[in-house]
């Protein structure tokens, strides 16, 4: 062991007595072939040809030196070490050239890494702050004779929720907007109209305030009320500790903020960062096409299964092929024009992450990017 | 000159130089090289200058030393001399060597001869 480092010592350090040791090599073995040559000479040979013999017995004299510095040295750092003078030789030697190439390198590595980013937070990474989400499946609607998917209507979630078994939990949401209003400022925000377990189902608890309560999903426009995203309270409301109880106009309607959601809880919009949620109630408000919560034929929503760890519906929610004949029992015939049968987005469940809703701009031209 | 020289084996010409040294004493690499070949016979195929690899290989592992001197011809020359732990090196690898001969020996015996036992 003590060795092999003292070895190492030695080829480390002669890294940086390359010339010093060169020359010493030389000079001994300029006195080794002068001695060979003497020798020869004693012997009775010629000049040229005791030379010539000392030459011969000695071998190849740069395969010597190599071997020498092979032994003494690093030889794959020294080559790497020439390889890099070289380089930064020849990027001097063209300037222009070289910057461009630089320039392009950055540009395309810093894209790439951005689009990664962007699709780790997009595609990969779950949801913030979202309990099990691995048992989260999205559910969309499919319209007979129709490829595509729809969402669903008020009525089919009702249902799924009283009659279906296949999960423990359902819930709908509905991303919508609107311009808020705060002191001299207005600004477009993202909001989510959501049914009212929304939050207990994600297991995400409002640091101020409340949640929905179930009865704030029934009555049309009865419940003006909203929780808010913990960084529309920081920034437009300057993290006001009195928040809870105060009033907001949106869409015209004057809504009572009962919430603030936890820091990172951004809803379940892929790509989009929620600032408010207010209850399904309150949808004519922010939807246009009037009043659709009895109305089976509007498919307006995204709707979400969820099983609890452990239970038996989490093991049947992976049987997909099943999915389907659950699913015909439990949704009544539906009103003409609408669709008849649901199913599971893609060929099988997926999950949250695999979201089967169409991915947002964004995601497309990420992809787009990348190739 | 024999026909064809023998090819060192790997390693052995470091033991030649520890040897040559050990019996020897302060020598330069012309001085090692030839005392090599002249023991040998002229049997072994020795490019001198393959000597001075051995010879650095030899120095890190502070089995030998060497220090620049005058040689008989006046000119600089290094001179190489057998340290303590080179000494001890050599007295390993020596018996080393000596066994495997003695194995090698035994064993070529046996294959010209008797096949019984």
């Amino acid at each position: 062991m003590t060795d092999q480092l003292r070895r190492l010592f030695h080829r480390v350090r002669s890294l940086f007595r390359r010339a010093e040791q060169d020359r010493d090599l030389d000079v001994e073995m300029s006195a080794h072939l002068e001695l060979a040559v003497e020798e020869n000479l004693r012997r009775g040979l010629s000049r040229a040809e005791a030379r010539r013999q000392a030459l011969l017995r000695f071998g190849g004299w740069q395969q010597a030196k190599e071997n020498h510095r092979e032994v003494r040295g690093l030889p794959l750092l020294e080559t790497l070490l020439q390889d890099l003078r070289f380089a930064l030789r020849m990027l001097r030697r063209s300037p222009a050239f070289s910057l461009l190439a630089i320039f392009c390198l950055t540009l395309g590595i810093g894209a790439n890494a951005a689009v990664f980013s962007w699709m780790e937070g997009l595609l990969f990474r779950p949801y913030p702050l979202v309990a099990h989400q691995e048992r989260l499946v999205a559910l969309t609607g499919t319209a007979r004779g129709e490829s595509g998917h729809t969402g669903l209507s008020w009525p089919d979630f009702l249902e799924l929720q009283r009659n279906c078994k296949l999960f423990d939990t359902f819930f709908v949401s509905k991303i919508t907007g609107t311009t808020l209003s705060i002191g001299d400022r207005a600004q477009v925000v993202t909001g989510s109209i959501v049914s009212a377990n929304y939050f207990e189902v994600l297991g995400v608890h409002p640091i101020l305030g409340r949640a929905f309560e179930p009865s704030e999903d029934v009555g049309r426009s009865a419940h003006p009320v909203t929780v808010i995203s913990y960084q529309l309270w920081k920034e437009r409301f300057q993290g006001d500790p009195q928040i809870i109880g105060k009033t907001q106009r949106m869409d015209g309607v004057i809504h009572t903020i009962i919430g603030v959601a936890p820091e990172g809880f951004y809803g379940t919009f892929v790509g989009w960062a929620t600032k408010f949620w207010v209850p399904a109630s309150m949808e004519d408000t922010f939807e246009a096409g009037g009043y659709k919560l009895e109305d089976r034929g509007e498919r307006w929503i995204e709707a979400y299964g969820g099983s609890s760890p452990g239970s038996p519906s989490s093991k049947r929610n992976r049987k997909s092929l099943r999915w389907r004949s659950v699913w015909k029992t439990t949704i009544p015939q539906p009103t003409a024009a609408a669709a008849s049968s649901c199913g599971p987005c893609g060929k099988r469940l997926s999950t949250m992450r695999e979201l089967c809703s169409p991915p947002s701009e964004p995601c497309s031209w990420s992809w787009f990017l990348c190739f | 000159m024999p026909a064809s020289k023998l090819d060192l084996l790997q390693g052995t010409l470091d033991l030649m130089v520890l040897q040559t040294l050990a019996a020897m004493g302060r020598l330069h690499g012309y001085g090692i090289a030839r005392r090599i070949e002249q023991v040998s016979g002229d049997a072994v195929l020795l490019n001198q200058g393959t000597i001075y690899a051995s010879l650095v290989r030899l120095q890190q592992r502070g089995w030998i030393s060497a220090e620049w001197g005058t040689s008989t011809n006046n000119r600089k020359a290094k001179f190489y001399s057998i340290t303590k732990r080179g000494r001890k090196q050599l007295s390993e690898d020596a018996a080393y060597w000596q066994r495997l001969s003695d194995v090698m020996g035994r064993v070529l015996a046996l294959s010209e001869g008797s096949d019984t036992k």
